[in-house]
């Protein structure tokens, strides 16, 4: 019996030991979710160009504007990433004098040669594609190219006197 | 909720022994058995406990994520309550962490390290000493055992805990704001997630 109560009593300072260097701990959860969209834009640095008197024998270019492209896209969006440019029809301008058709005007960025808006381009017609890369190279990157449209009248005779607008659509794509 | 139904027991325990010696005191006509004294003992454990009070779901959609400071939506309210028995701790402290510093949030297309999300301590009711009143990322490396190193952010801390009843058992009510800092880093596209552990713990 006695040896019975020198053990409970040892319990006893066990437990009041354990319990002066208790450690305690409490803890809640906090569920994070962030989605980063999918993103697409096209900026120009200007809405509208002009030129006045087109001249014969050669290419007249509007002013150079800027064209900025970025996109963030899941590399399973697509294989490239392409910035065309199309007129909706096969005139590109049109005037109470005439129409300039898309075979007049050329457009280029960079280095690139200048070409007829009379190419079909990834379901786009009288287009120019003014570049491609490859997307899972740069998912996530962004652009900004000088661009230069022009009338090409370098053979035949300049377009009638009067006054032409258009409108040039361009589109980044990712395909 | 244990020791409500041990009471109850107990109560009950008592009442039949009640009746057991009305019994007695009946049929004996006089004669008293009695009083049995009966010594009650109750050993409360000491409690801690982290609630949170709202904003326990965090969801951040947008398209302008990169090279930005987003907040999440809604403020965290945590309340903090404690209960311990005396000589047993003599230090509390709050803590908010990632378990994985280097990837707080991950996704299909990558992570988001614990660096690029920051917290606020914007309010505390309590005894407790605020630790991160202005936005700190969460890089810290906690309070002792209390954090992951390099992905926590210390909430509070309670270093003068004592005996009194009103140190020993007592609460803090505390708003955590949380931001996203993707200054200089473009996020690819796509959906991350992660838990934020917030944990408590007395010494």
């Amino acid at each position: 019996m006695k040896t019975l109560r020198s053990l409970t009593a040892a319990a006893a300072l066990l437990v009041v030991a354990n319990s002066a260097h208790a450690q305690l701990t409490a803890t809640a959860a906090v569920a994070l979710s962030v989605t980063q969209q999918s993103v697409l834009t096209i900026t120009t640095s200007t809405p509208s160009v002009s030129v006045t008197n087109v001249a014969a024998g050669a290419v007249t270019y509007f002013p150079q504007f800027n064209v900025t492209t970025a996109w963030n896209q899941p590399t399973s969006a697509g294989t490239n990433v392409q910035l065309i440019g199309y007129f909706a029809s096969a005139n590109a301008l049109t005037g109470t004098s005439g129409n300039i058709p898309t075979s007049r005007v050329v457009g280029y960025i960079g280095a690139n040669a200048p070409a007829p808006f009379t190419s079909a381009v990834s379901g786009y017609t009288n287009a120019v594609q003014f570049f491609t890369q490859t997307l899972a190279s740069a998912p996530n990157s962004s652009r900004t190219d000088a661009m230069n449209i022009g009338l090409d009248y370098s053979a035949t005779a300049t377009p009638t006197a009067g006054s032409y607008a258009g409108t040039l659509n361009l589109v980044l794509l990712v395909q | 909720m244990r020791l409500g139904a041990s009471s109850a027991r107990l109560g009950m325990a008592l009442a039949i022994a009640g009746l057991a010696a009305g019994a007695d005191r009946a049929s004996a006509q006089g004669v008293v058995g009695g009083p049995v004294p009966i010594t009650l003992n109750l050993s409360q454990n000491s409690s801690l406990s982290v609630t949170i009070q709202s904003g326990a779901v965090q969801s951040i959609n947008s398209p302008s994520l990169s090279n930005a400071i987003t907040p999440f939506p809604t403020p965290i309210q945590i309340l903090t309550q404690w209960d311990f028995r005396p000589n047993q701790v003599s230090s509390l402290s709050l803590v908010a962490y990632f378990a994985a510093p280097a990837a707080a949030l991950s996704g299909p297309n990558g992570s988001i390290a614990s660096s690029r999300v920051q917290g606020q301590v914007s309010s505390g009711t309590g005894p407790a000493t605020m630790a991160s009143p202005t936005w700190t990322a969460f890089s810290q490396n906690g309070v002792g055992a209390n954090g992951i190193a390099g992905g926590t952010v210390v909430l509070w801390t309670f270093s003068g805990l004592n005996n009194s009843a009103a140190s020993r058992k007592n609460q803090e009510l505390n708003r955590l704001d949380l931001r996203l800092d993707l200054t200089g880093f473009i996020l690819p596209s796509g959906s991350y997630s992660g838990t934020l552990v917030i944990r408590a713990m007395a010494l």
